[in-house]
């Protein structure tokens, strides 16, 4: 039975499931492209600029071009006419490029009716509108860090229910971060509590979140605890927060950001208690956390070295290792199914467990978006083992961000989202490739690495330029020096976390563990990170995206060409193209047999005279 | 004799290529002097030693082709999601539009009744004013037509709104601040006619309760009668 492209079904991978990825990257592109153009409507500005119309019409033009020639025809040469195989490759293609087509339409519809929702919404006129203090409802649905802003001790994000302003309540539904001064606030909200309180509601300069919600000094009413759940997630963060102080500053700041996401200088604790300094000022408003150093139970970390450290990360290219990611559900995934192999479970049991420690983990970390696309992804991966189909994570992806997108369009501007799935497409679809061509060279550990670090890279490089105008040259030889300590150091972590509750004995002992994997990443960032001459600086926004692309592009067309080359020549030396594997030696082997002909051959010259020789070849049989 | 000839029979049926590829290598040894496809001297089955089955063993290409049912379903599950997605964005709409409707409703008709009630009170006052200038004792005539007036307003209210004395009385038994009228609120423990008269004045002046925290800016309530009022009242 055949697709109709002209390419032989015999030799499609039933494990390489990519049908969904165009579609997925249209919805996007159409979501984007829709939100552009209701900004432009709103505003009366131009909806895109010259690059970023640019780099939107090349990224949908080479998904089309990559669609037509990756279900070439794979038998030798081409069918009779090149025009009745174009046209046979277009008929079997109909159904992929209509399919783009309409999720381009899905996409721009469901973020138009989302833009449209959210600039009706009262919170949104009134913050546009520059209005008075009102009186808003909200619930809580992050847990409350410290601020980064300097007129605000706490943020959370929330989304708004209802907002009473001059004496009328309206509901709302926006989402919007809340700055808080008061301490006791702070120390006391939970993710998932509702309360209410009087504040300044206006337009979020920078960020993804609309709106910003000021609350002013006065009364905070709870108006409903949070679920027992995220009860139990605070007091065991508190119980894990107080082992890890007890670590080195290093560890205090990066073994809570590897295990939870969430960095130790930004997390604040309970209020200080009354025969402390700090509780004097306890009921005052306080702005920055400079100022509230002695507020807190627990000691701050310095900032200078928590701010110079995460710049180093970044700078350095392992800044993904201060968040949770789809590895730390991967890891556990893996540790599941191996323990339930050793136990001969079902893979019924095997699904529900895997189910259930998704769930688990992404409870007990910070929540993010890219913690959103795992766990997706993850449950959509426990449906197909519950079914005893083989995991397919290129089309689990495709579906994961197409059903996030769908249900919340506004994630179409997160970079964390693209970030993840970007980097996730990156190591499905080019990771095993590289590291079979690799591993003809390396040993195969390091070839898997590398790798995994290259793919990665070049599918999150456009998107990084768009955040930070700059590459990071290192940040392969970085990825490579801190992989081994990654896994080791994010198990311990989430083991003292578990038994931080019980026993803070032996949570410390885990957490001192995890603390010296995260010293290699330390001084590997502090290393790699602060040499600032291997950063090239890059151009920014849309323009340095497109640009970007398109030098990944012609660099992997340069791969690609010489290979062809390079099988040609194979084909036309006489060896069967494409039959087995080459036997070769190695670079290594090489390198072994050079450096033995080397001494050999310095050898033979410095062997001394004739008489020394006449004996030499006397020796010799 | 025939068993070798069966036997050759069975290694051509097994080994298609055995007996062919001996041929060939003695032709190819003769001819070419080149080597042998070893391919064509290995297998299991008739086919497996040629070119095309190790060509179609080796399954690398991704799937990117969609068949016509396929993107149907892709459709079908793609649109009921933005179904789904788009029926709540409607369900806020309609809840914002009815909201909206229900606080200028409210609105609306407490501004009217403050309108009618100065219209009653310059009304009595201005009958106040001609009974105090044909008598003495103008003032002590004025005090239970002005004492009467608001009764007579809270009356009117009653009237108007009579779905409102259907509605205080919700089924957790509290008395709802914003639809009660002044006989209501007098049923209340602690509440008198006169504190309910302010209630419902300053009900008229904002709107609306939206918390019961709001009886402290009326007048007479403080702290203590709040924590009284509030099991017996709600918004």
């Amino acid at each position: 039975m055949h697709t109709g492209t002209g390419a032989n079904p015999r030799m499609e991978a039933g494990s390489k499931d990519w049908r969904m990825v165009p579609i997925g990257i249209s919805m996007w592109a159409g979501m984007l492209l829709a939100h552009g153009c209701f900004g432009s409507w709103t505003t009366g500005e131009p909806a895109f600029t010259a690059p970023q119309a640019w780099l939107i019409l090349v990224c949908l033009g080479l998904l089309v071009l990559l669609v037509l020639v990756l279900s070439r025809c794979e038998e030798r040469g081409l069918p009779g006419r090149c025009w009745s195989f174009c046209s046979s490759l277009v008929r079997g293609l109909r159904p992929s490029l209509l399919l783009m087509l309409l999720t381009i339409l899905l996409g721009a519809l469901a973020s138009l009716s989302t833009d449209l929702m959210q600039s009706r919404d009262p919170a949104m006129v009134h913050a546009s509108q520059g209005g008075a203090s009102i009186q808003a409802r909200l619930r809580l649905t992050s847990p409350v860090t410290a601020s980064s802003m300097r007129q605000a001790l706490c943020q959370a994000d929330g989304s708004l229910e209802s907002i009473t302003r001059e004496g009328r309540q309206v509901t709302s539904h926006s989402p919007v971060r809340l700055l808080l001064t008061d301490q006791r606030a702070c120390s006391t909200l939970l993710a998932g509590s509702h309360i209410q309180l009087s504040g300044q509601l206006r337009l979020a300069p920078v960020g993804r979140l609309p709106l910003w919600l000021t609350g002013q000094d006065g009364h905070i009413e709870v108006l409903a605890q949070a679920p027992w759940i995220k009860r139990v997630v605070h007091a065991s963060w508190r119980s894990f927060f107080q082992v890890t102080d007890r670590l080195s500053d290093q560890g205090r700041v990066l073994v809570p950001g590897l295990t939870v996401g969430l960095l130790g200088q930004d997390y604040l604790g309970q209020p200080a208690t009354a025969d402390s300094e700090g509780s004097k000022d306890a009921g005052k408003p306080i702005k920055g956390l400079t100022e509230s150093a002695g507020l807190w139970e627990r000691q701050p970390v310095n900032q200078t070295y928590a701010s110079m450290l995460t710049t180093h990360f970044r700078q350095a290219g392992i800044m993904h290792l201060m968040a949770v990611s789809g590895g730390h559900f991967a890891l556990l995934a893996s540790l599941i199914r191996r323990l339930c192999a050793r136990l001969l479970l079902p893979r019924q049991l095997v699904a529900l467990a895997v189910t259930a420690s998704y769930c688990a983990l992404a409870l007990m970390v910070y929540p993010s978006d890219s913690v959103l696309r795992a766990l997706v992804m993850g449950l959509i991966g426990a449906c197909g083992m519950w079914r005893g189909r083989p995991s397919q994570l290129v089309s689990s992806l495709a579906w994961t961000s197409m059903g996030v997108l769908l249900v919340n369009p506004a994630m179409s501007r997160s970079y964390g989202f693209a970030l993840s799935v970007a980097a996730v497409l990156g190591i499905g679809t080019m990771a095993r490739p590289i590291a079979r061509g690799l591993s003809a060279h390396l040993p195969k550990v390091l070839a898997e690495m590398m790798a995994m670090t290259l793919s990665a890279q070049a599918f999150t490089l456009p998107i990084q330029v768009l955040m930070q105008p700059q590459l990071p040259l290192l940040s392969l030889p970085a990825n490579m020096l801190v992989a081994p300590f990654v896994d080791f150091s994010t198990l311990t972590g989430l083991a003292a976390l578990l038994l931080a509750t019980w026993n803070q004995t032996l949570a410390y002992a885990l957490a001192w563990l995890s603390s010296a994997g995260t010293l290699v990443m330390e001084r590997t960032a502090q290393s790699l990170g602060s040499q600032t001459s291997f950063l090239i600086p890059w151009a920014g926004g849309a323009g340095g995206a497109l640009l970007m692309l398109l030098l990944e592009i012609a660099i992997m067309a340069s791969f690609h060409i010489v290979h062809l080359l390079w099988q040609q020549g194979r084909r036309r030396a006489g060896e069967a193209a494409g039959l087995g594997q080459p036997h070769r030696l190695t670079m290594m082997a090489r390198l072994r047999f050079w450096w033995s002909d080397t001494r050999r051959i310095f050898g033979h010259w410095s062997r001394p005279g004739p008489g020394r020789q006449t004996q030499e070849e006397g020796k010799e049989p | 004799m025939k068993s070798a000839g069966k036997l050759e029979e069975a290694e051509d049926q097994s080994f298609p290529g055995l007996n062919r590829g001996n041929d060939a290598l003695t032709h190819k040894a003769g001819s070419h002097g080149h080597g042998l496809d070893l391919g064509s001297m290995v297998g299991v089955r008739p086919g497996d030693g040629r070119p095309q089955a190790l060509l179609n063993a080796r399954r690398h290409t991704p799937r990117l082709a969609l068949r016509p049912i396929h993107a149907l379903i892709a459709i079908l599950v793609l649109v009921a999601a933005l179904c789904a997605s788009l029926t709540l964005l409607v369900q806020q709409s309609l809840n914002y539009a009815a909201l909206d409707s229900h606080t200028a409703a409210s609105a609306s008709r407490a501004g009217k009744k403050e309108r009618a009630g100065r219209q009653d009170q310059q009304t009595a006052s201005g009958k106040q004013g001609q009974a105090d200038v044909g008598q003495a004792g103008g003032q002590r005539a004025g005090e239970p037509s002005k004492e009467g007036n608001p009764a007579g307003q809270e009356d009117r209210q009653a009237g108007e709104d009579p779905s409102g004395s259907q509605s205080t009385q919700s089924a957790d038994a509290r008395i709802d601040l914003n639809t009660a009228t002044v006989d209501q609120l007098t049923t209340i423990k602690g509440v008198g006619p006169v504190m309910a008269s302010r209630i419902v004045q300053y009900r008229q002046r904002i709107g609306r309760f939206t918390s019961v925290d709001q009886l402290l800016e009326v007048d007479g309530i403080g702290a203590k009668t709040l924590d009284k009022l509030r099991p017996q009242t709600r918004v």
